[in-house]
């Protein structure tokens, strides 16, 4: 069985700029921050049709608070968290999800997902999709895969939704 | 409260994954290794599986400047500074990096300040061998980056330990506040070790084996590097990088 067949983190009480890490919860609340219209759509979608027909269940949150499991943001990200962030003609990190906050168990109380403004200015709605679905994985524990599935790592994605591998990983942990 | 299913299907995949985990990648995740240099690496595969990138790099051997892009119709250039093969000889604390407000920049500020979300170490090696615009150089240094969550004093324990490495650099002028500093490529994932026998291990990328497409050895690299050099065309299609 190749490494990638083991892409669910479990409980690591990673934060920072790192985000292998479980969510303390199967009722994944996303906080949209300043969010262009286009990443809206596209995380909206990832959480119909990638999220919700798993035993996760992907609400709205219009109020960012402690109760919030996702807050989701896109800018012109230049090097944040040190990373080398997309540049037109030369490629680099279109998106990345961090763990910011640990509950008692050490699992994830509040994720950030961040979509690289550079990149979805450019690209199409599928890479978009593509792009929400990877993220939105990571902010439920779901690490990069090489099989056929949105955790794969470029562009275009194989497929923009998680094989049943993911998802067997998701409905067993939620 | 995390509300979690019972029954003998999740306990099975439980299962499976617990014991696959022993043996895989995530056994080397910060919470369970021993040596500096594993906990280094681990950290950096962490922050490698945080984030999803596009790269017009597809394998090591398009690191070297045999091989050459020309982009939309562009000019051919090699990618990156140059590839490098040498020893440790220093390691030192750079610079600590604050994003107030979410800010898509940085701002520098003390390694150890509260507010740095990411550092900068500095590392310098002696050159057995490099490759690019580099070649020729005694030595180069070129930054590691650690975050926050991470335990720096031993980050940085485990570089000094490391002996001979292999490193992909990408460019100087990165960082500010030491314009000679070179990146590492991919956002710091081509770096490793490199063994008595001259076999390269890329540790801190995941997949490292799959990037490295057989170009495993020195010896490998070097007669990679000898060849003449081969322009890969590419055109930017939806943001993505697209071979004619």
């Amino acid at each position: 069985m190749p490494a990638s067949a083991t892409n669910y983190s479990g409980t690591t009480g990673a934060t920072g700029c790192t985000n292998l890490n479980e969510a303390d919860n199967r009722d994944h609340y996303f906080h949209y921050a300043d969010l262009t219209q286009a990443m809206q759509d596209a995380t909206y979608w990832a959480r119909v049709n990638n999220v919700n027909p798993t035993d996760v269940n992907t609400h709205y949150d219009s109020t960012l608070d402690n109760l919030t499991d996702v807050v989701v943001r896109d800018r012109y990200y230049v090097d944040y968290c040190g990373y080398d962030w997309w540049q037109a003609g030369a490629g680099g990190v279109v998106g990345l999800a961090t763990c910011d906050r640990l509950n008692s168990n050490r699992e994830c109380e509040q994720h950030t997902v961040r979509y690289s403004n550079g990149f979805v200015d450019s690209t199409s709605q599928a890479n978009e999709r593509g792009l929400a679905c990877h993220e939105v994985g990571h902010s439920l524990g779901l690490a990069h895969r090489t099989a056929t599935s949105c955790m794969q790592t470029g562009y275009p994605k194989p497929a923009n939704d998680y094989s049943a591998h993911d998802r067997d990983h998701l409905n067993a942990n939620y | 409260m995390k509300l979690k299913k019972l029954g003998i299907a999740v306990v099975t995949l439980a299962a499976a994954v617990i014991s696959v985990a022993a043996v895989s990648a995530w056994s080397a995740r910060p919470d369970h290794v021993h040596s500096d240099a594993d906990y280094l690496f681990a950290h950096l595969q962490a922050r490698s599986h945080s984030q999803d990138a596009d790269w017009l790099e597809s394998s090591l051997s398009e690191m070297l400047p045999s091989h050459q892009f020309s982009v939309n119709g562009g000019p051919a250039r090699p990618r990156g500074s140059g590839v490098v093969v040498g020893r440790v000889t220093d390691v030192r604390a750079g610079k600590g990096f604050a994003h107030p407000d979410d800010a898509p920049k940085s701002t520098v500020v003390d390694f150890n300040a509260k507010e740095a979300l990411w550092r900068t170490v500095e590392v310098t090696v002696a050159v057995d061998e490099a490759w690019g615009r580099v070649a020729g150089q005694q030595a180069v240094t070129f930054a590691v980056i650690i975050d926050r969550g991470a335990d720096a004093a031993k980050a940085v324990n485990g570089l000094r330990t490391l002996g001979r490495v292999f490193v992909s650099l990408d460019r100087q002028g990165r960082f500010a506040y030491a314009p000679g500093l070179y990146s590492i490529s991919h956002s710091g994932d081509l770096f490793g070790t490199v063994d008595a026998q001259g076999n390269i291990e890329l540790k801190a990328t995941e997949h490292g084996d799959e990037f490295m497409k057989g170009l495993n050895t020195v010896a490998q690299l070097r007669a990679e590097a000898a060849k003449a050099p081969t322009v890969v065309k590419v055109d930017i299609v939806d943001g993505v990088g697209v071979r004619r």
